[in-house]
């Protein structure tokens, strides 16, 4: 196997691409992405519903395989499935909140409920798909879990415009999204609109779980959404510094675990990816400003 | 007839054993609002308990769940030491430690997993409810034959439901006012870490039958189908146990004949069409609650 | 410290509670409550009321049990014999319970672990609901419930456990007048039966009418006697901040 990247052969467009540094280069660039909307995810403590979102986007990729096989496009189309995929997460997103408003079932519940439906759905259109073209299902099954070695350019191709794109709208958007995640009702008694900026943020997460999908698989994407930012938030500073940290980090997490994931063989680039920026977080737990000062000294008297 | 009590019978009976095990004490998660509890159990657990079967071989129970234990042990004092000694909030500490332990799981799962202890990561998430059929014995007595799983499954549902019935009106105090419930003295400090270490377990013992899928829909969605037609406690139990039998050998028949009976050769996956169902039941429960309400009045 | 004396249901001595180290509400609290006394809490928005209620009943982070001896003993020791009823609860109202089924809780810990609530003990439950006039509503679903009757059932609850001790933080917040009658009722019955209540209390103007004691609490206890000369008190016009305090209620007032 060695350094370089086995590309596999998709259907009409897919053209094996050109070499491992192409890959490296996509995957930094999700990486970054990931971190950057991460923050963002993570100040607006939506971090369950990423979860979900990204689970949710196995029905969506399923039915556009089947509608591509029966378009006669070839299932394995990267845009296809993006779009695909992008759908059905954007409709559990949708989902969420109006299964919470339910009398007691509440933010969990509709989390739970959501999940179940729909990444069920997934398992069950999956084993459908699985058991008919088993041709077809071997390139499914790397949407799970990841795998660097098997993207073709176009999936890179997408990855890269979905990337660039999310990059503009986080850096178009900065300053609204920064302050409604430090203090919302104050960004509303601004002005500012902060259902549209959420969709905003739903979209651009939407965007950035199916970019990843071919990388880092549907299960642990999130994982790549989370993990840098929590790390950059360990290090804390102001938000720039923060999203700008997460990118750096999340970029360095997706090299290292493509890196690792091409090395061996049998390890998903998910995995390995997360593990990299788990690592990386216990890293930096020894660097953060640790330990919030100790009880012990009295105040002088009652806050008034 | 003998098709049916060779690969139906076990197949549904494991899984409504999942379903009272975990129908049972998601009741109690649900009523906490805690109905995310599952998901973050079975995604911590993963390494250690992959870890104890590569250690111990594929049918040793005892190491899974020592293994699972360790690892879920790990994972909520990981969280808890870094929540305190940082000021990262609750949702990003738990947030990194689950999703990192398992990528730990499903990265020790697919390098040594598949050639040593035949646990694949799909089976993981989606189950393996088509394999648990019943193969008769060469020699020994006919329980021989019933798979691993089921014994597993049926020790983990009794255990769940002894628990509940136990201290069902601790339990219930502690899910309506948990504040009055530790300061008046009914619900022992123990209580709390007692219910979690129920539910890993539950979960633990569920895994390999039927996926971490299954196990997140089987603690949340029976007792949310049951909410809007239960105002009693009682109630909400046996509404959530019966509607979730019902569509568990409902989903069960629909997996295994539906693709026959439309002509194709299919092969659906039992647990994730349980799941479904399970979960479009929620709002279903409601819009027929909904409904009743307006012909009373 | 000592504390034997039997006849001192709460006593505090340089007791001292808060949220974190830089957060301490309450210090220095010296405090003797006798047995079958009725006393409000008052002071003004931050003054600490709750905290100290909380900090009593060890549900804060910083708090001092060593400082605290109710009935002669430590809380630990008579937890069963101490009521609480909390100003914000994080219930849940579409819980599936009926009235008689919550106010029940309040006999949990004297029935004991792994045992059935019988009917001795919903006998008793349903006698609570009677004080506060929801006899008729035993069975109700909470969800159906009023606000004000939503609180006399929490009050229930707290009648119910019989306790030597009530701890009540803004008993009659938000609700209705009849509620606020009926919740009355039920503390005087109870004092007369020998229990000790410390209720939070934000309106002034009621205080006399509902209460004999006052403690006036702003960090520490500024004053503690009979509700009336509490009141009449410059000490009570300094820490409200306006002058002639005798019952003129503090608009906005919440602990």
């Amino acid at each position: 196997m060695g350094g370089n990247a086995r590309m596999s052969q998709g259907p009409t467009d897919a053209l094996p691409a050109a070499n491992t540094m192409l890959v490296l280069s996509g995957c930094a660039l999700f990486g970054a992405v990931a971190g950057a909307v991460g923050s963002f995810v993570l100040a607006r403590r939506r971090a369950l519903l990423a979860d979900v979102a990204a689970h949710a986007s196995l029905p969506g990729v399923c039915l556009a395989f089947l509608a591509g096989e029966a378009l006669g496009v070839g299932g394995r189309t990267a845009w296809l499935l993006l779009a695909g995929g992008a759908a059905t997460a954007l409709l559990a997103t949708w989902c969420v909140p109006q299964l919470a408003r339910l009398r007691g079932v509440g933010p969990d519940g509709a989390l739970a409920v959501s999940l179940s439906f729909f990444f069920g759905l997934g398992a069950v259109l999956l084993s459908a798909i699985q058991s008919h073209d088993s041709a077809a299902q071997g390139g499914l099954n790397h949407l799970l879990f990841g795998s660097a070695a098997a993207t073709t350019r176009s999936d890179l191709v997408m990855l890269a415009v979905l990337a660039a794109a999310a990059i503009a709208v986080v850096a178009l958007l900065f300053k609204e999204f920064a302050a409604i995640a430090f203090d919302e009702a104050h960004a509303r008694v601004l002005g500012l609109p902060v259902r549209t900026m959420d969709i905003a943020l739903l979209a651009l997460l939407v965007s950035t779980v199916v970019a990843g999908m071919q990388v880092a698989g549907i299960v642990l994407v999130v994982s790549m959404i989370i993990a840098p930012a929590a790390t950059a938030r360990l290090l804390r500073g102001s938000m720039p510094r923060v999203v700008c940290t997460a990118a750096l980090l999340g970029a360095g997490s997706a090299i290292a675990g493509v890196l690792l994931s091409l090395r061996y063989e049998s390890l998903p680039t998910g995995s390995a990816m997360t593990l990299c920026a788990g690592a990386a977080f216990l890293a930096a737990l020894p660097l953060a400003p640790l330990l919030v000062p100790r009880a012990g000294a009295p105040a002088g008297g009652a806050t008034p | 007839m003998r098709e049916f009590l060779l690969l139906d019978l076990p197949m549904v009976a494991s899984a409504l054993l999942a379903l009272i095990a975990c129908g049972t004490l998601g009741n109690w998660l649900v009523l906490r609002k805690e109905s995310m509890t599952g998901d973050a159990v079975a995604h911590a657990v993963l390494p250690g308990l992959v870890a104890g079967f590569l250690v111990a071989g594929r049918h040793s129970i005892a190491a899974m769940f020592t293994g699972a234990a360790v690892a879920g042990v790990a994972a909520i004092l990981l969280a808890g030491w870094i929540r305190r000694s940082t000021r990262l909030d609750p949702g990003a500490a738990l947030g990194i430690v689950f999703t990192s332990f398992f990528a730990l799981g499903v990265a020790l799962l697919e390098t040594q997993g598949a050639r040593q202890i035949d646990l694949d990561p799909n089976c993981v998430l989606f189950g393996a409810l088509e394999t648990l059929f019943y193969v008769p014995p060469a020699s020994g007595s006919w329980f021989e034959g019933v798979p691993r799983e089921f014994w597993t499954l049926a020790a983990a549902a009794g255990i769940a439901v002894a628990f509940s019935l136990a201290a069902f009106k601790e339990l219930t105090a502690l899910a309506f006012d948990a504040e009055h419930a530790r300061v008046s003295g009914i619900a022992p400090r123990w209580l709390e870490p007692a219910l979690l270490c129920t539910v890993s377990m539950v979960v633990v013992a569920s895994f390999e039958a039927v996926g971490s899928l299954l196990v997140v829909a089987l603690l949340a969605c029976p007792s949310l189908i049951a909410a809007p037609h239960a105002s009693r406690i009682g109630t909400r139990f046996a509404i959530s146990l019966g509607a979730g039998t019902a569509i568990t050998v409902a989903g069960h028949l629909i997996a295994a004949y539906a693709p026959r009976a439309l002509g194709t050769q299919a092969a659906l996956n039992t647990a994730g069409m349980i799941a479904t169902l399970l979960a479009a039941a929620v709002p279903a429960s409601f819009a027929l609650r909904a409904l009743l309400n307006r012909r009373r009045a | 410290m000592s504390g034997a004396h039997a006849d001192i249901a709460l006593a505090l001595a340089g007791f001292r509670a808060g949220y974190s180290a830089a957060e301490i509400k309450v210090h220095d609290v010296d405090l003797r409550l006798a047995r079958g006394s009725l006393t409000a809490l008052i002071g003004p928005n931050g003054a600490g009321k709750s905290t100290l209620l909380k900090g009593v009943l060890g549900l804060t982070p910083v708090h001092t049990p060593e400082r605290v001896r109710i009935l002669g003993q430590p809380l630990d020791a008579v937890r069963v014999r101490v009521a609480y009823l909390p100003q914000r609860s994080e219930i849940d109202w579409d819980f599936p319970l009926r009235a008689v089924d919550v106010v029940a809780m309040g006999l949990y810990a004297r029935i004991g672990l792994f045992r059935r609530v019988g009917r001795d003990a919903r006998t008793r439950a349903a006698r609570a609901l009677d004080l506060v006039g929801l006899a008729d509503a035993a069975h109700t679903p909470i969800g159906a419930l009023s606000g004000g009757q939503r609180q006399r059932v929490l009050v229930a609850r707290a009648l119910a456990q019989e306790a030597d001790l009530l701890l009540l933080d803004e008993p009659f917040a938000n609700v209705d007048a009849q509620s606020e009658r009926t919740i009355a009722e039920a503390l005087q019955r109870l004092r007369a039966a020998g229990a000790t209540i410390l209720a939070v209390h934000h309106d002034l103007a009621s205080v006399r009418a509902h209460f004999d004691d006052a403690v006036v609490l702003h960090g520490t206890v500024r004053a503690h006697g009979r509700a009336g000369d509490v009141l009449a008190e410059s000490a009570v016009a300094r820490v409200f901040g306006f002058a002639g305090a005798d019952g003129r209620a503090w608009a906005g007032t919440r602990a």
